[in-house]
């Protein structure tokens, strides 16, 4: 368009501002070239984050995939169904017409098989998949050509490397078929199996993403109608898979795409029945994820917000600097008729100008960060990992929106009040600016007026804030609804960071002082200069300080809780684990009604378990029987949860955990020949008032059935027992209570039907405890290869814990370190403007110092010396109240839990910081000073 | 006749206003003998406060050669010029210019401090030289606590901090009422008299009147 058609369009007024200041501009290029630069990092970096919560959410499900095999939805025959194969093309056409969601269904046999070659032998997983149409996951191929068929398969790579076998060799699998159990019985024990057994070509070495789970990395992959015809298995399969139509996980809201794969499994199992078992892995991850996402979420849109303040200042200030500059041409446009709101429109629009400039720039930087950084550096991460992540960089509307938004506001309220400022310009700020501040006659009208303070308005709102909090976190916890939980969240992490930093707002000044006795004995004679503008310039320091000091609360927060997390990683995963070796079943987290079913009887316990070499000690659990205690007249009473013990704990924990307030640890003994004894916790004592040697009655299964038990021990902390502690209102809301496994089948029995049988399956959990030469890792796979085929439990090590904990935290400090580095570049822009400015004010000063005799390096050092201080010392304030918060919440966090505490201080984050601003201060301060520090004296005090 | 402490030799200087060059010296040249108390006098934009910034060392000429104590000024590096200015000039302005944040005492310091006296000899010094300005009583006041004469007293102090043979004045009574006026007058015909060479510029003819020679200018040339 013409720019005579846009002048056109404008009001004669509406030009003059625009040419106005579109000369400001050019005036003052540097200011508005950083306020355009803070503004496009800023919403560059926001978009950035919002892009990678988006990425992440997006690929969220991709990850899930990666981990647990990429199709939604599994079908199997129940293990009590007589024929435990699935018809293949009827099934896949039921299934495909049940829901129009459902994309394809693939027939599978994905299950453990013995493998033997080249003289080696261990168990493996066989899939065998019709490579033809099934192409869920992707396959590396390592060696040779992935083609199946033909009794060709291809070997998984670490069985590959295991066996010592190549492209060519040969491998022997032996296949046990399932036997179908009789509905509410276990299948009999040793019963013999049938067995096939066969040998086929290796065609390829691979691994597998997605295929499967990704824990598969030894075994093989076979073509279906290898595995149909070796198995008698005429268009049958072990399993289906099955797609869904991506779009079900496009939901902003997790919990809800988890919703919309289960409605289609509903209406799966409406149309095929009962018969079938159904599993949605991927579904249920991404519903337990959903709060993990919301933190995250959170914690990036705190990091954003913080940014965003920064910014905000320093905008205010840069804009505020102009008005003040521009005070006499502003009173000379009043004298020739201005109306304040002319003057109003003119600083707006001058912000409104370097908005949409920043801001723009700011979404496209964001969205190249995002694709060139952010992006590889969690496929990186993800991959180290071991997982495949196929991420795809995510820039879209949901997260350029948030980021243009906030910015704008911000940019809108920094704005606000040096446009106010330039409204209320006096023409006698152009006739005699030292007199325009006194009360003049256009002041007379804001005398008579009186207008609401809003001081008192936030006062008030500061005062009920805590109450806001609390009723705003019980209407998230009622309504559950996702967003309005993460604005809670956030607002409450806000105000934590913003409080915290306010009230060691004040160390900044013995900060200062500490830093600049340092620099004086570095440079002596330049902090003898600086330490007098340091100590005297409240104003500008405050400025500074404020920037850099909400900038380095939350890192330094979250630092040092990584920091003390990773110190007591041992401590909190031995507290965890409670012994070397934790074995739990599957129906300790499964359906109640089904639990009984997988647990472990006392045979397994005191027989078969112990036979295992390395084991040194093996105590069994019972499942948690849930009942109410009370003190012997019923006038206290709490809910427990009742566990029977098969040994001597003892034996097991690691003792030096162990806390006992009463009885001592020969209590745990005590209970094994006492069926009326108990060890409870200290939190459960407290509550009923009951001391060692008390009564205490417990609720028993059937009617009437109470039993008088005796506490002979008292525990405020065991290791492998978290409901066991100190606190009285948890001691009283399910606690854990010890009892031999004779007195728990007392209680868990119903008088009038009697005691469940000698191999009753009771258990569901086992502590054991390794011999000191023995490998944790080789007692482990004993037992899976040994017991694994029976039944369905995991095992846990201290040390595959401790190694899993230890990987999470180096990835949590990369996260930590690409936060503070953004969190920092806006409070370095921040630093700088106001330098910038602070400088430029300082003119006549500089020039003076100039004139005595004062060199240029001089000159700059004092100012770099000064900027030093002030910013350094604004960190250390920001660290130690960022590092005093993440102490005292892990101290009471530690305290609630019963757990012993080892102090550390972040050696990464908190340096990281120091010498960013360092940096920051440096650059800063000799890029500002440079454009008056070369001129000539002269020059410098005429300007 | 003994060697002038300043010899300025037909000086040129032009400032560029846009493209054009608009000359403020044209050719001046002047000899001041240590000990002397010059006043240049002359209308606006006659050129010569750039004649005593230049003599100040503070602006450079076009053209012409000027030496301090047989030191060629002109040829000087930027360093070599500050160190110059630190060890051998004093400078008074109009608007004091005192540092904002630094007591009288350590206003007069300063100078010290950049010609790395130790810190007892700055403070005695200092001590003695705002005494011998009058403001003994005001040492630890800051300059928003002080009169127009007293901050200009501040200003003649640390000029005389490193003890310069020579001080450069530049309207330094401008801002100051008559009498605070006639009293700093005073003050630097008494350094004067103790041996100091003095330039300064000057509107008022009252003032020149303590001068030992009155240089008059106009158009950029000396009358």
């Amino acid at each position: 368009m013409p720019l005579f058609a846009l002048y056109s369009l404008l009001s004669s007024k509406k030009i003059m501002i625009i040419k106005y200041i579109i000369k400001n501009f050019r005036r003052r290029k540097v200011r508005t070239i950083l306020m355009m630069l803070a503004l496009m990092i800023s919403t560059g970096l926001i978009v950035a984050m919002s892009a990678t919560v988006e990425s992440v959410r997006q690929s969220n499900v991709e990850l899930i995939a990666s981990g647990v095999g990429r199709y939604d939805l599994q079908f199997q025959k129940k293990e009590t169904d007589q024929e435990p194969f699935i018809e293949v093309s009827q099934t896949s056409e039921r299934i495909l017409g049940s829901s129009e969601s459902v994309t394809a269904v693939y027939p599978r046999i994905d299950t453990d098989v013995a493998l033997r070659g080249n003289g080696n032998e261990a168990t493996g997983r066989l899939i065998a998949l019709d490579q033809a149409i099934d192409t869920v996951g992707f396959i590396d191929v390592v060696e040779g050509e992935y083609t199946l068929g033909n009794r060709q398969v291809a070997l998984l790579e670490a069985t590959a490397t295991s066996f010592d076998l190549s492209v060519g060799d040969q491998i022997e699998v032996a296949y046990s078929f399932p036997q179908p159990r009789e509905e509410g019985k276990t299948s009999p024990a040793g019963s013999s199996q049938r067995q096939a057994v066969d040998i086929f070509t290796i065609s390829s070495i691979v691994r597998q993403d997605g295929v499967t789970d990704s824990g598969v990395r030894g075994g093989l992959i076979m073509s279906l109608d290898d595995a149909q015809v070796w198995l008698g298995l005429d268009n049958r399969a072990e399993r289906l898979i099955a797609l869904v139509d991506p779009a079900l996980y496009e939901e902003r809201n997790a919990e809800n795409a988890a919703l919309n794969v289960r409605n289609v499994a509903v209406a799966v199992q409406n149309e095929l029945g009962e018969q079938y078992q159904y599993s949605l892995t991927k579904a249920a991850i991404l519903d337990q994820s959903a709060q993990a996402f919301l933190i995250l979420q959170a914690l990036i849109n705190t990091y954003g917000i913080m940014s965003l303040g920064v910014v905000g200042l320093l905008v205010h200030t840069l804009v505020m600097t102009n008005v003040q500059e521009q005070k006499r041409e502003m009173a000379i446009l009043r004298i020739l008729g201005s109306e304040r709101g002319y003057l109003f429109r003119l600083v707006i629009g001058e912000v409104l100008i370097v908005g949409i400039i920043g801001i723009g720039l700011g979404v496209v930087l964001g969205q190249i960060i995002n694709q060139y950084l952010i992006v590889p550096f969690i496929v990186r991460t993800l991959t180290m990992e071991g997982l495949v992540a196929r991420l795809q960089p995510s820039v879209n509307l949901v997260s350029i929106l948030p980021a243009i938004i906030s910015a704008s506001a911000v940019l809108f309220f920094s704005a606000l009040r040096p446009a106010q400022e330039a409204s209320t310009t006096k023409v006698m700020h152009a006739i005699n600016p030292g007199v325009a501040d006194n009360i003049q006659i256009e002041d007379i009208t804001n005398l008579r007026e009186r207008r609401p303070n809003n001081r008192f308005l936030i006062f008030g709102f500061m005062l009920i804030l805590s109450v806001l909090m609390t009723i705003g976190l019980s209407v998230s916890d009622t309504f559950g609804n996702e967003v309005f939980s993460a604005t809670v969240f956030l607002a409450a992490f806000l105000m934590m960071v913003l409080g915290i930093g306010l009230i060691f707002f004040i160390t900044t000044v013995p900060f200062e002082k500490l830093v600049l006795f340092v620099l004086t004995s570095v440079a002596p004679r330049l902090t003898f200069f600086a330490r007098r503008n340091v100590s005297r310039n409240q104003a500008r320091n405050t400025l500074i300080s404020m920037l850099v000091l909400f900038s380095g609360v939350l890192p330094s927060f979250l630092a040092t809780d990584s920091a003390i997390s990773n110190a007591n990683i041992e401590t909190d995963v031995r507290l965890d684990s409670g012994a070397d070796l934790e074995l739990q079943t599957f129906s300790r987290f499964g359906d109640p009604a089904f639990a009984d079913l997988s647990r472990l009887d006392g045979q397994f316990i005191n027989d078969e378990l112990p036979a295992i070499d390395g084991l040194e000690h093996v105590v069994g659990l019972t499942y948690d029987y849930s009942t109410q205690v009370t003190d012997s007249v019923g006038m206290r009473q709490g809910s427990i949860n009742l566990v029977g013990v098969s040994d001597s704990l003892n034996n097991v924990l690691f003792s030096e955990f162990i806390i006992m307030t009463a009885g001592g640890t020969a209590s745990l003994d005590e209970i094994l020949v006492d069926d009326t004894a108990v060890v409870i916790s200290e939190g459960l004592a407290l509550g009923l008032a009951i001391p060692l040697g008390g009564k205490i009655q417990m609720t028993g299964e059937g009617l009437d059935h109470v039993e008088e038990l005796t506490v002979v021990g008292i525990a405020r902390r065991l290791p492998g027992f978290s409901n066991i502690g100190r606190v009285k209102s948890q001691g009283l809301s399910g606690s854990t209570v010890l009892i031999s496994v004779d007195g728990f089948k007392q209680v868990t029995s119903d008088p009038q039907v009697g005691l469940p049988p000698a191999n009753a399956r009771l258990f569901d959990r086992v502590l054991a405890s390794v011999a000191p030469d023995a490998d944790p890792n080789v007692v482990i796979e004993d037992m899976s290869r040994q017991f694994g085929g029976e039944y369905d439990f995991w095992i846990d090590s201290v040390d595959v814990s401790l190694e899993f904990a230890r990987t999470g935290r180096v990835q949590e400090q990369a996260f930590l370190l690409v936060m503070t580095l953004i969190s920092f570049t806006t409070a370095v822009f921040g630093v700088f403007a106001v330098i910038y400015v602070t400088i430029y004010a300082r003119r006549i000063e500089i020039g003076m110092m100039k004139a005595m005799g004062t060199r240029n390096w001089e000159l700059t050092g004092m100012l770099i010396v000064e900027s030093i201080a002030m910013t350094v010392s604004a960190a250390l304030a920001g660290i130690v109240a960022g590092g005093t918060m993440g102490y005292l919440i892990a101290y009471m966090e530690n305290l609630t839990a019963q757990r012993p505490m080892q102090f550390a201080i972040d050696t990464t984050v908190m340096p990281f910081i120091v010498i960013l601003v360092v940096f920051a201060s440096i650059l800063g301060t000799a890029f500002s000073a440079r454009r008056i520090v070369k001129r000539k004296a002269v020059e410098i005090l005429r300007m | 006749m003994t060697k002038p402490i300043i010899h300025v030799d037909n000086v040129h200087k032009s400032y560029l206003m846009g493209k054009e060059a608009v000359p403020a010296l044209r050719g001046v040249s002047i000899e001041i003998q240590a000990g002397e108390f010059v006043c240049l006098m002359g209308p606006s934009g006659s050129g010569k406060t750039t004649l005593l910034n230049i003599i100040g060392g503070l602006d450079e000429p076009s053209r012409g050669h000027l030496t301090i104590e047989d030191e060629n000024v002109v040829a000087l590096s930027e360093n070599k010029l500050a160190r110059l200015r630190l060890e051998k000039l004093g400078f008074v302005f109009q608007n004091y210019n005192l540092l904002a944040n630094f007591t009288a005492q350590e206003n007069v310091e300063a100078p010290m401090v950049l010609r790395k006296t130790n810190r007892r000899e700055r403070q005695t010094r200092s001590q003695e030289l705002l005494e011998r300005v009058g403001l003994g009583d005001r040492m630890h006041h800051y300059p928003s606590e002080l009169s127009g004469g007293q901050q200009q007293r501040v200003a003649i102090a640390r000029a005389l901090a490193n003890d310069p043979p020579i001080l450069i004045a530049d309207e330094m009574t401008g801002d100051l009422d008559s009498e605070t006026g006639f009293a700093i007058m005073r003050l630097v015909k008494q350094l004067n008299e103790d041996g100091m060479t003095i330039v300064f510029v000057t509107h008022d003819p009252r003032m020149s009147e303590f001068a030992t020679r009155v240089v008059h200018m106009q158009d950029g040339r000396i009358l």
